[in-house]
This record gives structure tokens, C-alpha cells and sequence, in this order.
């Protein structure tokens, strides 16, 4: 009887001790509700650095928490308005959020040529709003302007300047070569996906588009951090199409804002953070490492590979080759 | 018929002399190149407790961050994997990681030989913005007991067994301080310390 009871108490303990465990350790799903005004804003989970869309505004979608005081980030972006972080937990599952619009990258910039202060008042607006409506379409979620465009007189035309910012977790620090590659294949994205659009908008007023592209690179290694900002020129010009004008098989000119697309005119690497020698020398280590994990295969020798960077004040330059 | 069974005998007992000096070398080869590298689980079996409470401080780093469970426990997964830990098994409802790192150390004969580092990474939720990370590193040990040139008993060596002055010390905490140093760096990045 005695033998019985026991074995009955130890069940007992163990169902709680697992409905408690599961209860504290469990992944919890519930659904969650948000609704913004105005609508159609995107909704992501953030976890860490990393943003999982959740969908457009009105929503309900489910979201996994660790346990019942867990909280979980959600952000809300809509183009125009000041993005919004909201925490939700398992006990509060609706967001309601009034989004305040983002006067930052509508700049009431002051132009003393009254051209361009002309053009500003007629364009800027539109070609926000045509920024933007391309990077949802093209799911460039990590672009954003990084202040308001403006434009500039440049030789005897005008120049629009986009500076665009983007934040990449590509985070190896890895020789120069392969960083202007990157920079390149930003550029392609954007400018192909910009083009269009800047083209039928813009009038011959705006020969050229200049993108100032600001590319975040996270490092490793030291408390450091690697920023390097490329400047990159886009100049426009007219394709003379063959094709049918009025009955006649004729040239006919299609302006092209990004006819001519020239290369990386400036990269520059600076870190914030550590200064020191050693600092760098980690940098570096881990940066070599990462190289190692993310080209070569495990064990596999390879080749002495050199950093070159900058220190803060700009004018000192250290080069690490390291042989393992 | 006696001439026969003496030569049938020199040559038994020349192949046996031949394969116990075989044995031997092995034996003695095998304490420094174990005959095979070890398993997560081997070095972390799964009744293993997840608490440090029997480690001397030294075998293990624990950090405490007002993050919450969700972001800290991502940005663990890729600090780990950025400082070289090849994450094996990655268990989040349980906030465990395994992973294992290979390091190379120079023996006294100026011989560079692969040391396996076997890591586990514990989060744990102290409440909605607050979790600690624990990391706790075992390095393999030499092959104990060799049978004929093949490792029986490997070990799987807790950091607290190695002494403070040989290279395995220095690894771990090489490994201990980079993680960190990672971890903090992404946590800065994310915007979340």
C-alpha cells in the first residue's frame, strides 16, 4: 500500500514538475493585433539585429514567446512616418499605434539659386514618395534616406543627390577588393530600381542623379565597428531609340538619369570604438577568421591575408598579415 | 618435424614481437593523436545538470544583460558563430547551445595538432528584460586506455582539470574573453546595451 502511495506521489510530482518546466521553459504561441493609422504600415519582428516581416497593417498574426513575462519587439514602418518599437507580451496582445510623420526627410531646404530652389518645391516631394515606394516594392527593407535629398548645380546642369543609408549585417571585414564588389552590387540594385521611375519623373531640368550610398558594416573584435561610406554617380543622358514617330521610322530620345554609371569614386573604412593597437590586432585576428570560416573549408591551409585600416584620426595606417 | 614446428614457432613469435612493438607505438602515438576526435555528446551528456555550481570560477564565464530572452538568445546564436564555434545543436525552448571549436596547438616536438574545444552556450530568462549567458568550454583530452591501436577510453576533459600553465588554459580563455567581446560588440550594434 505504503509502496503504492509512493509510486503515486512520485507520478504526481513529476506531471507538475513537467507542467511546470514546460510552463517557464515552454515556447508560448499567441496571436497578436496590430492596427495603425493610417493602414498599410509593415510590421516586423525584431530579434536582435534581425527584422522578420510580419505583414501590412491591419493584421493578426501569431508570435512565439519564451514564457508568460516574456516580451517581444515589433516594429512598424510605414514610408513617410517615424518608424515605431513597440513590445508586446503574452498578457498584451493588441498594438494600436498612431504613426507621426517623418517631416526629416522632407527637407524645406533653402536654395539661394532660385532654380533650384524651383525644381526642390516641384520634385522633392514626388521623388520621396517614389524612393520609397521602390524599396517597399523591391524589399530593400534595410534602405532608408539617411537625410533629405536635395539638389545641386553640377557643371552646367543640375544633379539630384539621394543619399541613401543602408545597414548590412554582411559584418566580415574583409579585404578591400571584395568590399567594393559589394558596394557594387548595391549599386546595381539601387540604380536599376531607381532609374525608371526618377526617369519619368524627372524633366530635362535634372541631367543627373548622384546616390550617396552609406553602407554599415558591423565588425568583430575589440569593440569596434566599421562604417564606410561610398559615394557613387549616376549620369544621365538620352538612349536614341529606332522606332516608329509619327508613321516614320525615326531615332526617337528616351531620357535615362542612370545612362551612365560610373564606378566607386570613394570608399572609405573608419572605426569607432577601440583605438588601440590591440584592438585592431583582434579586429584583424577574427576578421582572418571569418575569412577562413566563410571561404575555406575547415583545416584547409591558406594564404597570409593583410587588413589595412584606418584609425580614427584618419591618418594612420596599420596592415596586419597574419599566418596561422 | 621438429626443425618444422621451431621455424613455425620463430615465425609466430616474430609476428607476435612485430605486432605488440606495433601496438605499442600506437599506444604511445595514440596518447598524443587521439584515433578519434569526440562527440557533443560525449563531452555533454544529456542527464549532464545545466547548473555551474561544482565548476571552479575559472572554467566558466556567465554575463548578466538587461536584454530580453528572444534577442539575446539570436544574438548568442551568431555571436557564437562569428568567433568560429560551428553550433551543432541549437535548442532554444531550453536556451542551450552545443558547438564545437577546433584550435591548433604546437607539441613539444614542434608538431601542430588540432585540439577540439566543446562549448555550451546556456541562456537563461531572469525576468522580461533580463537574461544571463553562461558559457562553459571542455577540451578533448589524450586517448586513456589503447587495444591494439584503437582508443577505448577517450576523454573528454573539463576545463578545471587542465592545470593554469599548459595551452589548453590559455585557449579556453581565449574563447571565453572573444565571445564576450563579440557578444557585447553585437548587443552595442543591435541598440540593446
Amino acid at each position: 500500500m505504503h509502496k503504492h502511495a509512493a509510486k503515486l506521489a512520485f507520478s504526481l510530482a513529476f506531471i507538475a514538475g513537467a507542467a511546470i518546466h514546460s510552463n517557464i521553459y515552454g515556447e508560448i504561441q499567441r496571436q497578436i493585433h496590430v492596427t495603425t493609422s493610417p493602414e498599410g504600415a509593415a510590421v516586423f519582428i525584431k530579434l536582435g539585429m534581425r527584422n522578420i516581416p510580419l505583414g501590412s497593417t491591419p493584421l493578426s498574426a501569431p508570435v512565439e514567446f519564451h514564457s508568460e513575462q516574456s516580451i517581444v519587439r515589433i516594429q512598424i514602418r510605414k514610408p513617410l512616418y517615424k518608424p515605431v518599437m513597440v513590445e508586446v507580451q503574452p498578457g498584451s496582445l493588441h498594438v494600436r499605434v498612431n504613426l507621426e510623420r517623418n517631416n526629416a526627410v522632407m527637407s524645406n531646404k533653402k536654395y539661394p539659386d532660385p532654380v533650384l530652389q524651383r525644381i526642390h518645391e516641384k520634385y522633392a516631394a514626388g521623388l520621396v514618395a517614389i524612393l520609397y515606394k521602390q524599396f517597399t516594392k523591391a524589399e530593400l527593407s534595410d534602405y532608408d534616406l539617411a537625410e533629405p535629398l536635395f539638389f545641386e548645380k553640377l557643371q552646367d546642369n543640375v544633379a539630384l543627390i539621394v543619399p541613401l543609408h543602408l545597414a548590412t549585417e554582411r559584418r566580415n571585414l574583409i579585404p578591400s577588393k571584395l568590399n567594393k564588389e559589394f558596394a557594387k552590387g548595391v549599386w546595381d540594385r539601387v540604380s536599376a530600381s531607381l532609374a525608371k521611375p526618377l526617369a519619368n519623373r524627372l524633366s530635362s531640368d535634372v541631367t543627373s542623379v548622384l546616390l550617396k550610398v552609406v553602407l554599415v558594416q558591423h565588425g568583430i573584435g575589440g569593440g569596434t565597428q566599421q562604417t564606410s561610406h561610398t559615394v557613387m554617380t549616376c549620369r544621365g543622358g538620352y538612349n536614341y531609340v529606332y522606332q516608329y514617330q509619327g508613321g516614320n521610322m525615326a531615332y526617337v530620345p528616351s531620357y535615362n538619369p542612370c545612362l551612365y554609371q560610373e564606378p566607386v569614386t570613394r570608399t572609405e573604412q573608419s572605426f569607432t570604438g577601440e583605438k588601440t593597437q590591440t584592438g585592431l590586432a583582434h579586429l584583424t585576428y577574427y576578421a582572418d577568421r571569418q575569412v577562413l570560416h566563410g571561404m575555406k573549408k575547415s583545416g584547409e591551409t591558406f594564404d597570409n591575408i593583410g587588413v589595412r585600416v584606418t584609425d580614427m584620426n584618419g591618418n594612420k595606417r596599420y596592415t596586419h598579415g597574419i599566418t596561422p | 618435424m621438429n626443425i618444422i614446428n621451431r621455424q613455425v614457432m620463430l615465425r609466430v613469435s616474430l609476428l607476435a614481437m612485430v605486432g605488440l612493438l606495433a601496438a605499442c607505438a600506437n599506444d604511445f602515438w595514440g596518447k598524443y593523436y587521439p584515433e578519434r576526435f569526440g562527440t557533443i555528446q560525449e563531452a555533454y551528456p544529456p542527464g549532464e545538470a545545466d547548473n555551474v555550481s561544482s565548476i571552479p570560477e575559472d572554467a566558466y564565464v556567465r554575463r548578466k544583460f538587461d536584454v530580453a530572452y528572444a534577442d539575446l538568445f539570436e544574438i548568442v546564436d551568431k555571436s557564437a558563430s562569428q568567433i568560429g564555434i560551428d553550433l551543432q545543436e541549437t535548442d532554444k525552448q531550453h536556451g542551450i547551445l552545443f558547438g564545437k571549436k577546433v584550435v591548433y596547438w604546437y607539441d613539444g616536438h614542434g608538431k601542430r595538432r588540432p585540439v577540439h574545444l566543446f562549448t555550451k552556450i546556456m541562456v537563461k530568462e531572469q525576468g522580461p528584460r533580463r537574461s544571463t549567458v553562461t558559457l562553459v568550454v571542455k577540451s578533448q583530452g589524450d586517448c586513456l586506455e589503447s587495444v591494439w591501436g584503437s582508443c577505448k577510453d577517450l576523454a573528454i576533459k573539463p576545463t578545471y582539470n587542465v592545470g593554469p600553465d599548459t595551452i589548453w588554459h590559455k585557449d579556453i580563455a581565449d574563447i571565453q574573453s572573444v565571445f564576450m567581446v563579440a557578444l557585447t560588440n553585437n548587443l552595442n550594434q543591435s541598440g540593446l546595451r
